[in-house]
C-alpha cells in the first residue's frame, strides 16, 4: 500500500457522483521489525490506524478480519482494485492502481447512467482485457520497505534474487 | 486446519513471494457477482456489512497493508 499511488484525487472527483470508496486492510505484504505480521486484531487495527496518520489517508478503511475473509474471497493479492455496480457485479478489477485506467472506468459507469436515462438502447454487455506496465520508483519504494523494517528488505532479497529497489539491469542479472 | 494455524498462515511473517497472479484472474472474473463480507470501519470501531455500500453506491475498493 506504501507502494500504490493514492487514489485520493478519484475520490475528491466521484464521491459526489454516487460512487463509494474503500481501502481493505489486509495482512502486511513485507513484514518488518518495525511493521511486523499480525498477530491479533488489535494490532492489525493499529497498522490500519498508522497507516491512516502516516500516508494521510482520505478514504475510510475497512479492516479485514484476522483470517482474512476477504482477502481470500477477493484474490488474495496485496494490492488489487475492485470496482462493483449497485447491482453487486464486478465491473473491473486489477492488480496494481492504475488511476488514469480507473477514472476511465468511473465515467463509463457515469456515462451508462446518463444513457439509461436518455434511453439509449443498450445491445449488450462487452469484455475487455489488457496488460499494464508497473513503474517503480526506486526512492519512494526503498524508503517504504526501510519504513517496514531491514527484515522486510531481507525476506524480499531471499525470494527474488535482488533488492525490492533494484534497477532493471541488477533485477536482469539474477 | 484449527482457527490458529489458519491465521499464522494467512499473517506470514517472511515474504516469499508467492502470489498467485493466474488464480487472482480467473477467481471473479467480471461480470461476476461480488462477495459480500464483514469489516471494521476504522474511523468508527464499529463492524459494517461490505453489501451495504453497494446498495446505494458503486463501490470502488482498494486492497492493501503499510509495507
Amino acid at each position: 500500500m506504501g507502494e500504490v499511488p493514492p487514489l485520493t484525487k478519484l475520490h475528491e472527483k466521484y464521491q459526489d457522483k454516487g460512487f463509494a470508496f474503500f481501502i481493505v486492510y489486509v495482512r502486511e505484504a513485507h513484514p518488518g521489525e518495525n511493521f511486523p505480521h499480525h498477530g491479533s486484531f488489535e494490532q492489525k487495527l493499529a497498522h490500519a490506524r498508522q497507516l491512516h496518520d502516516l500516508e494521510r489517508v482520505k478514504i475510510p478503511i475497512l479492516i479485514d478480519d484476522l483470517k482474512g475473509a476477504a482477502h481470500v474471497a477477493y484474490g488474495l493479492l496485496p494490492n488489487m482494485i475492485y470496482l462493483i455496480d449497485r447491482d453487486r457485479t464486478v465491473v473491473y478489477k486489477s492488480d496494481w492502481t492504475d488511476a488514469h485506467e480507473l477514472e476511465g472506468m468511473c465515467e463509463s459507469l457515469v456515462r451508462l447512467d446518463d444513457m439509461k436515462a436518455r434511453q439509449v438502447p443498450i445491445i449488450r454487455k462487452g469484455v475487455s482485457e489488457r496488460l499494464h506496465w508497473i513503474p517503480m520508483d526506486p526512492q519512494h519504494r526503498e524508503r517504504i520497505y526501510r519504513r517496514s523494517g531491514e527484515k522486510a528488505i531481507r525476506d524480499y532479497f531471499n525470494a527474488r534474487g535482488h533488492l525490492p529497489y533494484a534497477t532493471d539491469a541488477e533485477r536482469d542479472k539474477t | 486446519m484449527t482457527d490458529q494455524t489458519q491465521i499464522e498462515d494467512y499473517n506470514y511473517s517472511v515474504f516469499v513471494g508467492s502470489e498467485e497472479f493466474m488464480a487472482f484472474r480467473t477467481l471473479l472474473p467480471v461480470g461476476s457477482s461480488a462477495p459480500d463480507f464483514e469489516a471494521k470501519l476504522l474511523e468508527t470501531g464499529q463492524p459494517v456489512q461490505f453489501s451495504n455500500y453497494w446498495k446505494q453506491s458503486d463501490v470502488l475498493i482498494e486492497f492493501g497493508s503499510l509495507t
